[in-house]
């Protein structure tokens, strides 16, 4: 790997965890039905997690072409 | 290459090529078999695209992790009969995503290992409002045992949080506190969430509160030697 994480800090172990191994990423299922209605009232967490916080993980998700699902 | 014919195994060449190897196998699982590593061929740059937007990390290993997601669904085509309900491309992306998820822990756990110097590592108070404090340095003879004990701490962090996850999805009204949670671990403040969700202050209080309950209960149970979160364990006063 060409990038190692720093890690110097117990703040950056939460980072890793969250940002890179996806510990709080939704559900496979619910990430689906957020694409469908991204602006329904039960998608407000993943809302924050992909539009505000950015998660890496499932905004590639969501950017995989439709119909290779 | 790919050649349709009942008697035969793909073996996967570097970097994603494929080579034809024969074996017997039943019509029904040649059938499989051939329309895996058509989806897998027709979508693999996608698939690699998509690897490194997800791990950018792992940039350099997309192939190798492809190479070994369309080898763990083609096992499981040849001895279990498998086909997904979900589509192949769509599983081997649920597979590569796990296998990513493994390397990322595989090289945590290294380098935890390998970090010597340097590292400010006693604060693990996930109770704190958030995990960005500054922490006093540990001295030279503690940090190997710091090491050690930061990759552990990593890896059970990671699988509690999940966890959480889960536990929030099944009831819609823990969304809330599932959110409210993740803006306190990426450093917002509770006036900060409240104002970002819309809720009183005192709702978002009590919210972090049961999420943070709920992490430590899980911490507790797993770390039953209490030597991977110290000051989780700790007393008032101590």
């Amino acid at each position: 790997m060409s990038e190692p994480p720093p890690l110097d800090s117990f703040a950056e172990v939460v980072r890793w965890v969250i940002q890179e191994l996806g510990a709080l990423c939704p559900s496979a299922e619910r990430l689906a039905a957020y694409r469908k209605h991204p602006q329904a009232a039960e998608h407000h967490d993943i809302r924050y997690h992909v539009e505000q916080a950015g998660c890496p993980i499932c905004r590639a998700e969501l950017q995989i072409t439709p119909g290779t699902r | 290459m790919v050649v349709n014919r009942p008697f035969r195994t793909v073996i996967l060449t570097e970097r994603g090529g494929t080579a034809i190897w024969g074996c017997p196998m039943s019509g029904d699982a040649a059938r499989r078999e051939a329309e895996l590593v058509a989806a897998f061929s027709a979508h693999q740059s996608a698939l690699r695209h998509w690897l490194v937007q997800a791990f950018g990390r792992l940039r350099d290993e997309v192939d190798d992790i492809l190479q070994d997601a369309l080898a763990e669904v083609l096992h499981r085509v040849r001895t279990e009969a498998f086909s997904p309900q979900m589509g192949w491309v769509g599983y081997l992306r649920v597979v590569a995503r796990h296998r990513a998820i493994d390397r990322l822990r595989d090289w945590e756990r290294r380098l935890f290992r390998g970090l010597g110097s340097g590292e400010a590592w006693r604060t693990d108070d996930l109770t704190r409002d958030s995990p960005h404090v500054t922490d006093p340095r540990p001295g030279p003879a503690e940090q190997a045992v710091e090491a050690e004990r930061r990759g552990r701490q990593g890896l059970l962090l990671s699988e509690v949080l999940e966890e959480f996850c889960r536990w929030c999805e099944s009831r819609p009204q823990r969304l809330p506190m599932k959110e409210a949670y993740e803006r306190s671990l990426r450093g917002e403040q509770p006036a900060q969430i409240a104002a970002g969700m819309g809720l009183p202050a005192h709702e978002v209080y009590t919210l972090l509160n049961q999420a943070r309950t709920w992490v430590v209960q899980r911490i507790r149970q797993a770390d039953v030697d209490r030597s991977v979160f110290l000051t989780l364990h700790r007393r008032k006063g101590e």
